[in-house]
């Protein structure tokens, strides 16, 4: 006799299914914290928080550029960096794997670093020079960029 | 006159090379030198060694991920704090340099960071001469 299963079966057969997805995700975050491993799924969610860095970085490039007040060298290889961030992000991340853009998916942790590593250094230049407080937006830039530099690179080679 | 000793005469004028700049630096005095620097600068100065530390960290991390098939160093404890250390104390000590010889904003920004780079990568390799393997994936005496 086949089984006669009412909707409110099924709606607490989904309602479980949820929970235990919820409980495996969760599971799986809490192994990844722990070990210090970032799957490749986590990779693709850190796709958003590498358009926010990049047009954040851009706009900082820009807007300083305009303003006249440092020499432009610095700004210029920041806002280089983040337009090879962006091609990296629309080509390899967006657009179908016909299309990539293997130098900048190669050395993308790099490309970050160097991001940082050049954020920092106009922060302390503004610092000396007493535009302390416009510093604290790049700095939080800075960490998201260190932070998605080492998720990147232990995401692609650790095992 | 063979090899080894061609490549311990290119050491040493490589050493050499350097002490005017080691007793200029001793003739450096600290208090003088960083009483006009703030607090919030010491601070950035601190991120950018340690921004340069993480670089030669990532340096090294990747190629041992690569070399050893996915595994992390076996003592990354020692692995990252050698890098750190040696990246905060060379980042210092350029910052301290630079301070006293009033060159350009930009130019010592550019000396701390490599200078931080550079202290990771010899504090590694002092290590590595050292003790054969420490921050590898595989324990040296495992």
């Amino acid at each position: 006799m086949a089984e006669v299963r009412h909707s409110s079966d099924k709606d607490r057969d989904d309602l479980i299914q949820r929970g235990l997805n919820a409980g495996n995700n969760l599971k799986l975050a809490l192994r990844c914290s722990m070990r210090l491993q970032a799957p490749v799924d986590l990779l693709r969610q850190v796709v958003l928080l590498r358009l926010y860095l990049t047009l954040s970085v851009m706009y900082t490039a820009v807007t300083f550029l305009q303003a006249d007040r440092y020499i432009a060298a610095p700004f210029l290889a920041l806002l280089s960096l983040s337009i090879v961030s962006f091609a990296d992000l629309i080509i390899n991340d967006w657009l179908p794997k016909d299309f990539y853009f293997i130098t900048a998916y190669r050395y993308r942790h790099w490309i970050y670093i160097l991001m940082a590593l050049g954020i920092t250094s106009i922060c302390l230049v503004m610092a000396k020079q007493g535009d302390g407080a416009a510093i604290f937006p790049m700095l939080l830039d800075a960490c998201v960029a260190v932070g998605i530099a080492v998720t990147d690179l232990l995401a692609r080679y650790r095992k | 006159m063979t090899a080894r000793y061609i490549n311990r005469l290119f050491y040493m004028i490589i050493a050499a090379l350097w002490l005017p700049g080691i007793a200029w630096a001793g003739t450096i005095t600290l208090d003088a030198t960083l009483a006009s620097v703030s607090g919030v600068v010491v601070s950035l100065v601190f991120g950018l060694s340690t921004l340069g530390g993480i670089s030669s960290l990532l340096y090294r991390l990747k190629d041992e991920l690569i070399r050893h098939d996915g595994k992390l160093p076996a003592w990354p404890i020692i692995f990252v704090s050698a890098n750190l250390v040696g990246a905060w104390l060379a980042g210092f000590l350029a910052f301290a340099i630079c301070e006293a010889s009033t060159v350009n904003a930009w130019i010592e920004m550019v000396s701390i960071a490599v200078a931080a780079f550079c202290g990771g990568k010899f504090i590694e390799f002092v290590a590595e001469k050292l003790y054969p393997g420490v921050g590898s994936a595989v324990a040296p005496n495992a």
